[in-house]
């Protein structure tokens, strides 16, 4: 790059900067709106909400943020780790205020992490929410067991990337279309039979990268991933399940497209 | 039209003090403003850029000129950029303000985040402190939004 002004030292340009703001100003509550948005979209929102106490400027800011992510682990601290029922309820309660109390701008990402156990009803709730304004990536990672995941989530429009990770069986419904997913992340999740699993991986036109890892295939015996538009795969087997589960287990693989095959197992 | 290194041609840039800056075509497109202008045939020559000083406009093109190079791998881009947020708070402000208005959102994600890292896990007085913040609620206001939202300050 040729420059007809001379290349600045770092110094100068600060002596230059001082001209135009002076120390001490508020410069960052000058910030558009959209820009504070930006902002607080990269913290953890319970950051993000915490803000609201800044001044008056900032109290209503997180209202709009477009990434929404919680993690129950932000939320026990080292003291109250044998509390947990009360601080679960005060992480739902936070989840489902956030939630609510938003404005209805478009929610871009939505993650949810929650290590302990979480009422299934909750999370049903609050992806259906996520789902009401256009969530475009969802990661959903629990280790509860019991967890339903909405209909609407199936044939979802907005969705461009969905990570689930979670302990349960993945009960799926009968009508599925993904039309904008891209990226598809499962991660310990149960298969529950051939024909559901198979549907599950074949209505998504544009998919490009699908990851299974540590999932568990115990309830397949023969079942086809079918998506042109692959380009990435990893299957993953579960490290604590026995080679024999593994053998009688057929994933039929029709992928013209792929560039990436990683199948790796114990 | 083609945008490719080898054959690119040169666009003058002219900051909101006067400055004129050279930059090379394929560099100053990661401006978004300037490639439509560009595409539309609509970059006079020098473009005006109101909005922007000249010496904002000088760091804001270094940072296109190493994001265009396409030699350059991932992870040198990523020790690259975290040198390039080392500033200032007068200075991240101008970069932001400029990665706004030319968007140029890999700019504006790169300084967003930092400005969020100087916010995360801080007492609202640090937080008041870093950025010159006044508090301009009264402390019976001030009390009932944490008591509305206790769970963000614990």
């Amino acid at each position: 790059m040729n420059s007809t002004v001379a290349s600045p030292s770092r110094k100068s340009q600060k002596l230059l900067n001082s001209h135009i703001v002076d120390e001490g100003e508020d410069r960052i509550s000058n910030l558009p709106d959209s820009v504070l948005h930006h902002i607080l979209s990269f913290l953890p929102t319970k950051y993000a909400v915490g803000t609201c106490i800044l001044s008056k400027r900032w109290q209503f800011m997180w209202t709009s943020i477009s990434n929404i992510d919680f993690c129950d682990f932000m939320f026990y601290s080292c003291e109250k780790k044998y509390s947990f029922p009360l601080e679960r309820t005060s992480f739902s309660n936070c989840v489902e205020r956030v939630l609510i109390l938003r404005d209805a701008s478009i929610i871009k990402k939505f993650r949810l992490r929650c290590f302990a156990s979480i009422d299934a009803s909750h999370v049903h709730t609050w992806i259906s929410a996520a789902i009401r304004h256009g969530v475009q990536e969802l990661e959903l990672s629990t280790h509860s067991t019991n967890i339903a995941l909405p209909y609407c989530l199936f044939i979802c429009e907005s969705l461009t990337i969905l990570k689930l990770g979670s302990g349960s069986i993945l009960k799926v419904p009968t009508s599925i279309y993904f039309p904008n997913l891209k990226t598809f992340h499962l991660d310990q999740v149960t298969f529950i039979d051939d024909l559901s699993t198979q549907k599950l991986f074949s209505n998504s036109p544009v998919l490009q990268e699908l990851s299974l890892t540590e999932c568990v295939w115990n309830n397949i015996k023969s079942t086809t991933i079918r998506v042109p538009s692959l380009k990435r795969l990893t299957i993953d087997y579960i490290p604590y399940c026995s080679v024999d589960d593994i053998l009688d287990c057929e994933i039929n693989v029709y992928a013209e497209n792929l560039i990436y095959f990683n199948c790796s197992g114990d | 039209m083609s945008l490719s290194p080898s054959t690119s041609k040169m666009l003058s840039l002219k900051s909101s003090d006067g400055k004129v800056l050279e930059v090379e075509e394929h560099v100053a497109v990661l401006c978004e403003t300037i490639k439509s202008l560009v595409e539309d045939g609509c970059a006079d020559s020098p473009i005006p850029l109101a909005n922007v000083d000249g010496a904002t406009l000088g760091n804001v093109m270094e940072w296109c000129k190493k994001h265009a190079d396409q030699k350059a791998s991932a992870d040198d881009l990523e020790d690259w950029d975290a040198e390039f947020v080392e500033r200032d708070q007068g200075e991240l402000y101008h970069l932001i303000m400029a990665a706004n208005y030319l968007n140029i959102k890999g700019l504006l994600d790169l300084i967003c985040q930092k400005v969020a890292d100087m916010i995360k896990g801080k007492h609202p007085e640090k937080i008041r402190e870093i950025f010159n913040i006044e508090n301009d609620f009264t402390p019976e206001q001030q009390e009932q939004i944490r008591k509305d939202n206790s769970w963000a300050f614990e």
